[in-house]
């Protein structure tokens, strides 16, 4: 199959209505980070969810509503499989999706390079008023328990909104960086590794 | 004498590898005459991989061969690439002559050479056949299936090889052999190793693979594997990945498990997984309910480990989206060989053996090149020395921080004790994983092959490359 069909096919999944999901009544940014995670989304939609065997991800509230994009996941069409996912945690995931440049008012945080070796530049763009205080740590899950690097205090650059550090990765795999800043979280799936 | 005579060539790369018994002539003959030629070929599992492999008869996986437990092989081999190889001819009890072990029971084929094989296959069950030349060679592709069938099975009504194997990024090889590689853990249970690490401790011994395959190609160019309503199907699943653990799941059902390594559990068990170590097999069966599509995925942390599944549809369904899995294993329940063989109240009594042997794996640290046993590294290391009859109980203490899928040739073992703990129903096995980090486990075996030199190694390539190998010697 040729990766012109497979973009159609997956693209086709994405304007077909089917089925009825409920908009959530507070979907849950955070737990929509941590199921794309876990069920390796980034397998076929790229580490940067820049597109792959799947279409690009980033973005994708421009493109669809977000009514689209949950009935693509809940009555996908092949290769992409169908997920066990409750409506909620549908829900999580597209809020997760139509976030990932900043969709919502939420803040955006950026890796570079985008795809990590042992270390990478974190900035995080806060829209609104500036916070106080922002620092990242990079967690990976490992079953029932976690490893974590050291925090990273991050500091402001010459824009207030605009916050940086360096996060290392201590193996390559799949990690996540929570970023908490003034009570807030933000989860970034990452995907790190020489590989 | 009667022969039968036929050459397996599987298309490579797209292969429904369904299982047939042989043909009435071949099943009826006493010998089965095949030709194995290893050379090299293009390998494009998936879009924008492209690696020079090797394969034999230009499969990749090579072909499946299959016999009647009692007929016996001869195989002719041809080896057509540019490095020394030779076949090995994994859980089978055979002359050692016929091992394949190259150095050890015969000089490696050349480029250029040829080598005759000639044994009866056996035990009955699912074994697998790869090339034991001391080089990279069996990771760039030479390897298949080989089923010996046991005339004591339930029939299925339909069989299926899955052998999941993965394409190595061939300079990571090199450095994780010297300890630096970075390549990504992917346990998504964590491996040992990874819940043992601390902020700043580092990985370099890892291999990183570039394509995740099942029977030769990478999902959604997996060939499916059809099935039909009130079907029994059996699986018979190798993981051929050198360094690798895997999982294995069918979404939306159970796998009913009956065999381990080609031998037959005493209790069958049925889970959501597997879990299969480099070079374990598995027989899993499942029954077919209801009309549909599924993934039978490998799990992996992996960031690639979609590419590791292929679908399973029944009739008309071939369009149909399959039901797929998570690709996190939090809560779904795996096999495991104390769930198998269930465990005991005490420790294992090993005073009425003949020879006991004791090995404490060790070495793999950050840079290092050294993986040992009692400290030795291969052809160094103490030699476990038997005289035929003999009762021999072989245990292992891992001080490293990875699992190692330990190996015995020429010999089914028993596992009797894990980490201090006897097993009440011991798993006959040919390889079996031990636990990271102070993990203990034991065998015992009897002394009953044709006498030789029987290699005992760690089947992760890159641990028996940099020395964790031994030898069982017959007096």
């Amino acid at each position: 199959m040729s990766s012109k069909t497979l973009c159609r096919l997956v693209g086709a999944s994405l304007i077909a209505l089917g089925g009825t999901v409920h908009a959530a009544v507070a979907a849950d940014v955070n737990a929509g980070a941590t199921l794309v995670q876990s069920n390796g989304c980034a397998g076929c939609h790229g580490a940067t969810f820049q597109g792959g065997i799947g279409p690009k991800l980033y973005g994708i509230e421009h493109r669809l509503k977000r009514e689209r994009i949950a009935a693509a996941i809940k009555t996908p069409k092949a290769p992409m499989p169908k997920f066990p996912f409750s409506d909620g945690q549908i829900s999580d995931v597209v809020a997760y999706l139509t976030s990932l440049d900043g969709g919502g008012g939420r803040p955006v945080a950026t890796l570079s390079p985008r795809n990590p070796g042992k270390s990478a530049v974190l900035t995080v763009r806060f829209p609104g008023t500036p916070p106080k205080h922002v620092v990242a740590i990079p967690v990976m899950q490992m079953g029932a328990s976690s490893m974590t690097t050291p925090t990273v205090v991050l500091h402001p650059t010459g824009d207030p909104h605009v916050w940086t550090g360096t996060v290392a990765f201590s193996m390559g795999g799949p990690w996540t960086i929570d970023v908490k800043y003034d009570g807030g979280l933000l989860k970034l799936p990452v995907t790190a590794g020489s590989m | 004498m009667r022969r039968s005579s036929f050459l397996r060539t599987t298309i490579a790369g797209m292969a429904t590898m369904v299982l047939r018994s042989p043909g009435e002539a071949a099943a009826n003959a006493e010998t089965v005459d095949y030709t194995l030629v290893a050379r090299p070929r293009v390998f494009q599992p998936a879009q924008g991989v492209r690696v020079n492999a090797l394969a034999y008869n230009g499969a990749l996986p090579g072909p499946v061969l299959r016999v009647r437990h009692g007929q016996r092989v001869r195989v002719r081999y041809r080896n057509q690439t540019d490095v020394p190889t030779a076949v090995h001819w994994h859980g089978m009890t055979l002359p050692n002559a016929m091992d394949g072990a190259a150095g050890v029971t015969q000089p490696p084929v050349q480029a250029g050479g040829s080598f005759v094989y000639e044994f009866a296959p056996g035990p009955p069950g699912t074994r697998w056949y790869h090339d034991h030349g001391n080089g990279s060679a069996e990771m760039r592709g030479l390897f298949g299936m080989f089923v010996v069938e046991d005339p004591r099975d339930a029939p299925a009504d339909v069989e299926y090889a899955i052998v999941l194997h993965d394409v190595p990024r061939v300079n990571s090889i090199e450095a994780a052999r010297n300890g630096v590689s970075g390549a990504p853990m992917v346990d998504p249970l964590g491996s040992p190793e990874m819940r043992q690490m601390r902020a700043n401790d580092r990985m370099g011994d890892e291999v990183a693979y570039v394509a995740h395959c099942i029977n030769g190609a990478s999902y959604p160019g997996t060939a499916p594997l059809r099935v039909k309503v009130g079907q029994r199907v059996r699986l018979r699943v190798l993981n051929a990945n050198l360094t690798q653990t895997r999982y294995l799941r069918l979404a939306g059902h159970r796998l009913h498990v009956t065999h381990a390594d080609g031998n037959p559990l005493q209790r069958p068990i049925d889970v959501d997984a597997l879990r299969i170590g480099a070079a374990e097999r598995y027989d899993a069966w499942f029954e077919v309910r209801k009309p549909g599509a599924w993934l039978l995925q490998g799990l992996s942390s992996d960031p690639l480990a979609f590419e590791q599944a292929v679908v399973v549809h029944t009739e008309g369904m071939e369009h149909a989206t399959p039901d797929g899995s998570a690709q996190s294993i939090a809560g779904v329940d795996y096999f495991t060989y104390e769930q198998a063989a269930g465990v005991g109240a005490g420790a294992f009594d090993a005073s009425s053996a003949t020879v006991r042997k004791h090995f404490t794996l060790g070495g793999g640290e950050y840079g290092s090149k050294r993986w040992t046993m009692n400290g030795a590294v291969w052809p160094n290391t103490e030699k476990v020395i038997v005289a035929s009859g003999n009762s021999v109980v072989v245990g292992f203490t891992n001080k490293t921080d990875m699992d190692h899928p330990m190996h015995l040739h020429g010999h089914t073992f028993e596992i009797v004790e894990i980490d201090g703990r006897s097993l009440v129903r011991p798993l006959a096995k040919d390889v079996s994983l031990v636990r990271a980090n102070g993990g203990t486990m034991t065998w015992r075996f009897r002394a009953d092959s044709p006498p030789g030199r029987w290699l005992l190694h760690c089947h992760n390539e890159v641990h028996m490359m940099d020395g964790m190998m031994t030898e069982v010697v017959y007096r």
